[in-house]
């Protein structure tokens, strides 16, 4: 009795056994990313200006940096100095300029500017936004022609 | 509280667009043609305003290095993902430092202020 007992025992503990090979996945993700969260619109509040000043009618481009890792990379952004679409201008005296990229985090003082550039420091991971401002006036007492007027901001993520 | 949170949440739920680029750093290997390195760089194309992306090589003082892509300018539609391989000679494989890609846009009547995105790996 007790070697039936023992011998369906083992019969129902016997398994079949497996080999497998397990995999080990994963996905290389970018670690900076750069978000236009709001596209410019230039207002035009006076003949001879256009600007996108939210006084002036305008909306001030806004763009994001999300970074994973902090002190990985640079965030540069560049305002833009010309037009790159425009009507025909007569005059070469068009100015068009950036007038503040506050950053909305602890960068607001750390900042290098050159030329046409403000260079952030990345150190922080998270999201970051940026607004800039573009003031664009054309000679003096000069109207600007009728037409569509496009400017390009870039914002660079650069890794160190 | 909740209806600040509430607002907080409103305010952000913009259609945000996004270019992404992988990996951080970079390595430049033989390819099958002598004299000619390979490395292959990855776009994620999460902004709905543009389908072309520019490839661009650089020095450490931002001067272009000739080389080879299957097209300078790459048509990634939106919410796709492309990988990209770019060849450089062996002899400028010690002066490149960046391997950058630049949101391009197609030229047409805009009255809106474009944000154009560049995004550089490094070659370590």
């Amino acid at each position: 009795m007790f070697k039936k007992v023992l011998i369906l025992a083992t019969l129902l503990s016997a398994t079949m056994a497996h080999a497998d090979n397990p995999t080990i996945r994963g996905t290389v993700a970018s670690k900076c990313s750069v978000y236009t969260t709001t596209q410019g619109v230039f207002g035009n509040p006076s003949p001879d200006v256009l600007s996108t000043a939210p006084a002036a009618g305008g909306v001030q481009p806004i763009v994001r940096y999300d970074v994973a890792i902090g002190d990985y990379y640079y965030g540069k952004i560049t305002y833009p100095d010309s037009f790159t679409s425009s009507p025909t201008l007569t005059s070469s005296a068009v100015d068009v300029s950036q007038v503040s990229v506050p950053a909305m985090s602890a960068y607001t003082n750390n900042v290098v500017t050159y030329d046409n550039t403000f260079q952030y420091d990345l150190t922080e991971a998270g999201s970051t936004w940026f607004k800039v401002s573009a003031v664009a006036t054309y000679g003096y007492n000069q109207a600007f022609p009728a037409g569509s007027y496009v400017a390009s901001v870039v914002a660079e993520c650069i890794a160190k | 509280m909740k209806k600040i949170v509430f607002a907080m949440l409103v305010a952000f739920c913009g259609p945000a667009m996004a270019h992404e680029m992988s990996p951080t750093y970079l390595e430049f290997t033989p390819s099958y043609v002598n004299d000619v390195l390979k490395t292959t760089i990855e776009i994620f194309n999460r902004r709905e305003d543009v389908n072309y992306y520019e490839v661009e090589v650089f020095d450490k003082d931002r001067n272009l290095i000739p080389f080879v892509t299957p097209a300078k300018v790459v048509n990634i539609e939106y919410l796709e993902k492309k990988s990209i391989d770019v060849y450089i000679k062996r002899s400028d494989k010690d002066r490149t430092v960046y391997v950058c890609t630049l949101s391009r846009f197609i030229k047409e009547d805009k009255t809106k202020t474009n944000v154009s995105s560049r995004i550089c790996s490094k070659i370590k």
